[in-house]
């Protein structure tokens, strides 16, 4: 307990001094951790954000096992596999970090994938008891409402003032970026830890915790972080270190001492974690690596934090055709919207309090942030145009990697601790009832459109009904147990659930697919056909290239979803692949005779 | 450590406004001492009014330091001007700073059109020089007379093959440095500071919507009568000039402004209107008072006088056709983005913003495109705002800008070319009077009011001096012109050669067609310069064409008109040719060879004969075809 322990620092640092802090009266601050869930306030964040993310996805969270709250996108499907992959492979005395059963006969390095093993501890239990929707749902629905609330006991922390922090920490959980991430990507929704992070590392820098307990907190942070995406620890690192350096250089010589110290509690648990995860390190460096050229591919549109994309409810009529000729149509990337609410306020944070070294601090990380997330080049309504700093980032290594338009999340951080400390600190009923209606309109801004459909994606609300092939058993009556099967949909493709398919049925087939990034591997990206498939779009010579996909990875059997393609059925029958049966949703169809040797 | 002592200082419950208390404090303290800054404008906290506008650390200063800060702003100016157009200084007769075609030519025709008519007893609002044998009403169309009239005598001095020419050099010339230098002399009233106020005044005097009606609009490049009146209104609510020599010069500008164009007159007192509403809402008592009983009425008395002089324009004015209703006051608008995104008029950013700036209604040429202010004059301008805030002059400056902003982006919010959110001017664009508006041109207002701001920020004492210049002059740099960009063309932006066919200059039209006869010229309308010819050649010929605000019942009806404007002859342009010139009386077709287009074919297969003389192909039109009047 911190009230116990003896600080290694006084209590009379930064916190009194205003630099970093600009708490008033705040009682917050000083309880314990454990005192955290008593705390009223905070209790109360909890239920708000929780009735917010139950509302936005009400049909989701009435049909827990059959809708999800997601796109129908094969990115679902990865993480909804690796809570059956994980327990399989540890039951199986298997590397859960290496499978065979995608791209048979593999094996395929998972650790170079975004698997988040992490989620699986909750996941895994989950999926085996609801199914992997239900499982998917209940995660998803969990992780705005911890995000809302670390961002809320940061702000509150900063601000003092537990209303305008609640407010503030609900722009944060239920960011765009937020948003539009739920729609996809299960390892990109948990930003808990930025805040947290700021939070502990503020705690000691004001000697309010230990520094053995601010290390292990930081420790466990920073492992479990790690273990959901390593993207996200990745840019953690770099903005935490970013703040070290920019908070040495406004403090003076007393909190610089602070600062060198909360870097090494930082470095050490930095450390740890390293130690923790070095097996998963080691093979993640292995590749392939799935996300080359992201930084050019994926930047935020500039006018893409002022304008609403379909995802958003208010607005939305008016600005589709502007936000449709943001640099991505990929709507999960579209994560940058902040509404002119949140803008306004900020501005109003930074020019109010400029005199001061904490708003620098904020401003500073902010408009880090914001300029790394316009990406190599700045990108207004679709138009490439000037260079940006980020150019020069994307030639180092890991920053390579990295999708610039993500870096949105830390700039939604900083405009929530912009409000809170804007509409915490208002005097006068005036200007409070003023600062409050602008805070709320903010967060108006955010409420998503619950009927958000566009031309490829049905949003926000998927059926995910899987084929009664795989979840009655049929498929132990036509499959051989580890055989290697083609299915078509391919995985790439947009309703290509066959890692699902391969969940339901407990891994009892292997897959001449996967979806683990964009990039198939490179035996099979050799083939016409792999692209092809992607794509809907089958090459010329498709039966032979099948024949020929077939010989090379031993593929047996293929299992076609009813009311696919017709061209599929034609490329099967010109290759003499024969139906077996139709039974359950889904086609099996066998070649009757040997395949040609590969190559 | 300052900030400490800031922190300090600070109320706890709002350490903002705190801070800027102490900073206007600091700023009322450092009146007691000569300061040229924002003394002016916040010096006098607890006399809020008086201080606005009252030049006091100027006043304190002696008059000749004053009068060598004017000489060198507008030596200053004079000297951007003319690197801005020395294409057109160095070749006056010939070449003008600008790249549209026929535009220009209407200022030029004025030139001559008015000392012509007056002095040859003829109604100068009505001519029948061009558009034959219509009656063109002159009034409701933007021609010139200030001008045209005050440079008549150079015109004649100079000979009027160069005189058109040379005069609307000269204009353009002019019109930068006055709006620039009664900016200058408006920022020095509102911040006592010269250097501050001679960048302010070079904001506004060369701002993009300078560059922007630089390419050909003469009546919308003179933009004093906002600042002027700006100007006389601080001075008069001051007491600082009497009633009648208040009355005596807001009439003179406002007399000068419809003399040159309209258009500004009209926005100028829309706005004006705004302020002065605004600032009976939120300004103290004493400055109500004044504004009440003293600046509204003699405002009033101004108007009045203006009025009953320009009468007669503002008859022709009230009762010619509109322009183009509706037209200019929806597309004319501007793009939101075009505030920060600059066209490549500007050196600055040249064509790396050209896929956004491309996307810019109306950006043809860019000439309606000037709203760029540029992110330093935008940051400059905001802080300036934030830092005077307190005063309720600079409360109403920014609402006024925050009204131009509005009212310039039009019915509809445009981003990137695309239209989203309608926007209040949907209620008055279609009304009279403001469906001929072009929103665009409201940037304008925005432009003055960001100089001004930027001043009063730069003109602040305390820190960060150096680097509150360092921020002002990237605000210069930001809107400098780019004398490299081309046209596609090859034509470079800020040149466009006017010389008319030796047809023309060497008085071989005295020759080859008869005086008064009417002629065809060919490129038409505003793809040509025929009404510089006509010009040059002092009315010796009437045209069947023309290029101003509207055309007459008579021609917009033709299909040979649409013909001739479109470069593309429907499928029996014989025929409507044929009647065309028989209709309108024309005597002979001039064609300029190099924009001739399809029409040498056409008029040979009518069987006319083609005489090259002088530059010009001349196909005479037989009289059987002249006798097929009226069956058009």
């Amino acid at each position: 307990m911190s009230s116990s322990t003896s600080p290694a620092l006084p209590p009379t640092g930064l916190r009194s001094s205003a630099a970093v802090s600009s708490r008033v009266g705040s009682t917050g601050s000083a309880t314990s951790f454990p005192r955290w869930f008593r705390d009223g306030h905070g209790a109360l964040a909890v239920v708000v954000y929780l009735a917010a993310i139950l509302v936005y996805d009400h049909t989701a969270a009435t049909h827990l096992n059959t809708v999800c709250g997601c796109a129908l996108s094969p990115d679902p499907t990865q993480w909804m596999w690796s809570w059956v992959w994980i327990p399989y492979a540890i039951a199986h005395g298997l590397n859960p970090l290496s499978t065979h059963l995608l791209w048979a006969p593999g094996p395929f390095n998972l650790a170079a994938a975004t698997m988040a093993p992490v989620l699986a501890i909750p996941g895994a239990p989950l999926d085996a008891l609801f199914g992997p929707v239900a499982a998917w749902n209940l995660l998803a629905f969990s992780a705005p409402v911890l995000n809302g609330w670390a961002a809320y006991r940061l702000c509150r922390y900063l601000s003092g003032a537990p209303w305008a922090s609640i407010l503030a920490g609900f722009t944060y959980g239920f960011s765009g970026y937020e948003l539009a991430h739920q729609l996809a990507h299960m390892n990109l929704i948990w930003t808990f830890a930025p805040p947290l992070l700021a939070l502990i590392s503020l705690r000691r820098l004001n000697g309010e915790i230990s520094r053995r307990r601010a290390g292990g907190l930081l420790s466990v942070l920073l492992v479990i972080e790690f273990g959901i995406s390593t993207e996200i620890f990745f840019t953690m690192i770099c903005f935490t270190a970013l703040a070290l350096v920019l908070g040495w250089c406004l403090a003076d010589s007393v909190v610089r001492r602070r600062i060198l110290e909360v870097a090494l509690v930082l470095a050490v648990a930095l450390a740890v974690t390293v130690v923790v995860w070095s097996y998963y390190i080691v093979l993640s460096f292995q590749g392939p690596q799935v996300s080359k050229g992201f930084p050019a591919l994926y930047p935020a549109d500039l006018l893409s934090y002022l304008f609403p994309t379909n995802l958003f409810r208010l607005g939305r009529q008016f600005f589709a055709g502007l936000s449709g000729s943001f640099v991505t149509n990929d709507v999960t990337e579209q994560n940058n919207y902040l509404g002119i609410g949140l803008i306004v306020i900020f501005f109003a944070y930074a020019v109010s309090r400029r005199g001061r070294r904490d708003t620098r601090l904020v401003v500073l990380l902010t408009a880090v942030a914001f300029i790394f997330s316009l990406g190599t080049k700045l990108t207004i309504a679709g138009k490439p145009t000037i260079p940006m700093p980020y150019a020069l980032l994307a030639k180092l290594p890991f920053f390579d990697l990295l999708t610039p338009s993500r870096l949105g999340m830390y700039v939604s951080l900083g405009t929530a601790v912009a409000a809170a400390v804007w509409i915490g600190s208002a005097s006068g009923p005036r200007r409070r009832v003023g600062r409050w209606l602008l805070g709320l309109f903010a967060a108006a801004l955010l409420v998503p459109n619950p009927a958000f459909t566009n031309a490829s994606f049905n949003l926000r609300e998927t059926n995910f009904t899987q084929p009664s092939f795989f979840t009655s058993g049929l498929y132990r009556r036509y499959l051989h147990p580890g055989e290697v099967v083609l299915p078509l949909p391919y995985a790439y493709a947009e309703d290509g659930l066959s890692m699902l398919w391969q969940a339901d049925a407990h891994m009892s087939f292997a897959l001449a697919s996967g979806y683990w990034g964009p990039q198939a591997p490179g035996d099979y990206a050799a083939n016409p056909l792999v692209p092809g498939l992607t794509l809907g779009l089958l090459p010329a010579h498709a039966a032979a290239d099948l024949d020929a996909l077939a010989a090379a990875h031993h593929i047996t059997a293929v299992l076609v979803a009813d009311g696919e393609s017709p061209g599929y059925l034609r490329m099967l029958a010109r290759g003499g692949w024969r139906l077996v049966v139709n039974a359950g949703g889904i086609m099996v169809y066998r070649h009757p005779g040997p395949l040609p040797a590969p190559g | 450590m300052p900030d400490t002592a800031t922190t300090a200082a600070e109320p706890p419950t709002n350490p903002a406004a705190g801070r800027i208390d102490r900073v206007l404090d600091r700023v009322a303290d450092g009146l007691e001492r000569p300061v040229h800054g924002l003394g002016a404008v916040t010096g006098t906290v607890g006399e809020r009014f008086s201080g606005w506008g009252r030049s006091r650390p100027l006043a304190a200063a002696s008059g000749l330091l004053a009068r060598r800060h004017s000489l060198i702003a507008l030596i200053l100016y004079l000297a951007g001007a003319i690197v801005i157009e020395y294409h057109a200084v160095l070749h006056p007769g010939t070449e003008i700073a600008g790249n549209i075609v026929g535009d220009p030519t209407q200022y030029m025709w004025a030139m001559w059109w008015w000392p012509h008519a007056i002095l040859g007893g003829l109604n100068p609002l009505v001519t029948h020089a061009i558009w034959v044998p219509d009656a063109y009403n002159l009034g409701s169309v933007t021609s010139t007379p200030v001008p045209a009239l005050l440079l008549a005598p150079l015109n004649a001095l100079i000979g009027w093959r160069a005189g058109p020419v040379v005069s609307y050099n000269l204009c353009m010339l002019i019109a930068p440095v006055l709006s620039a230098w009664l900016a200058y002399r408006l920022c020095l009233r509102v911040t006592g500071a010269p250097g501050a106020s001679i960048l302010g005044g070079w904001l506004y005097g060369f701002s993009a919507y300078f560059l922007s009606q630089l390419q050909g609009h003469l009546n919308l490049a003179f933009t004093f009568l906002p600042v002027a009146l700006a100007l006389l209104a601080l001075a008069r609510l001051n007491g600082d000039i009497s009633r009648r020599r208040f009355v005596t010069l807001a009439a003179v500008a406002l007399i000068a402004q419809i003399g040159i164009g309209t258009e500004i007159v009209f926005t100028t007192t829309c706005l004006g209107a705004v302020a002065v509403m605004t600032a009976l809402l939120i300004a103290p008592p004493d400055a109500r008072r004044r504004i009440v009983g003293r600046l509204v009425p003699e405002l009033a008395l101004a108007y009045l006088v203006a009025a009953v002089v320009c009468s007669p324009l503002l008859y022709y004015a009230l009762i010619g056709p509109a322009v183009n209703p509706g037209y200019n006051s929806r597309l004319n608008v501007a793009d939101l983005l075009s505030y920060v995104i600059p066209t490549p008029l500007f050196r600055v950013g040249q064509n790396r913003f050209l896929p956004i700036a491309d996307l810019f209604p109306a950006a043809a040429g860019f000439t309606e495109t000037g709203t760029y202010l540029g992110l330093p004059l935008l940051a400059g301008a905001c802080a300036g705002a934030v830092a005077a805030w307190r005063h309720w002059g600079m409360r109403v400056l920014v609402l006024c800008a925050v009204v131009a902003c509005v009212w310039s982006l039009g019915p509809t919010l445009i981003v990137a070319g695309q239209a989203t959110l309608p926007l209040p001017w949907r209620l008055l664009d279609l009304k009279p009077a403001f469906d001929e508006i072009s929103p665009v041109r409201i940037g304008l207002y925005v432009e003055l009011a960001a100089a001004v701001a930027c001043a009063v920020w730069l003109a602040r004492p305390g820190r960060w001096r150096a680097w509150r210049w360092l921020l002002a002059l990237l605000a210069v740099a930001f809107i400098a012109p780019n004398f490299n960009h081309t046209l596609p063309t090859g034509q470079p932006i800020f040149a466009e050669n006017v010389s008319s066919p030796a047809f023309i200059t060497d008085g071989l039209y005295r020759r080859e067609l008869r005086h008064d006869e009417a002629i065809l010229p060919i490129p038409f309308g505003p793809f040509g310069n025929s009404l510089l010819w006509q010009a040059q050649a002092r009315g010796y010929f009437r045209e069947a064409s023309g290029w101003f605000g509207y055309y007459p019942d008579g021609y917009r009806s033709s299909l040979t008109v649409s013909e001739l404007l479109s470069f593309h002859p429907f499928t029996d342009p014989y025929r409507h040719l044929r009647h065309f010139l028989g209709a309108h009386d024309v005597g002979a077709v001039v064609v300029l060879p190099a924009a001739a287009g399809p029409w040498p074919h056409v008029l040979t297969q009518l069987g006319l004969r083609r005489v090259e003389t002088g530059g010009v192909w001349l196909y005479r039109v037989p009289a059987r075809l002249r006798l097929l009047r009226g069956g058009s």
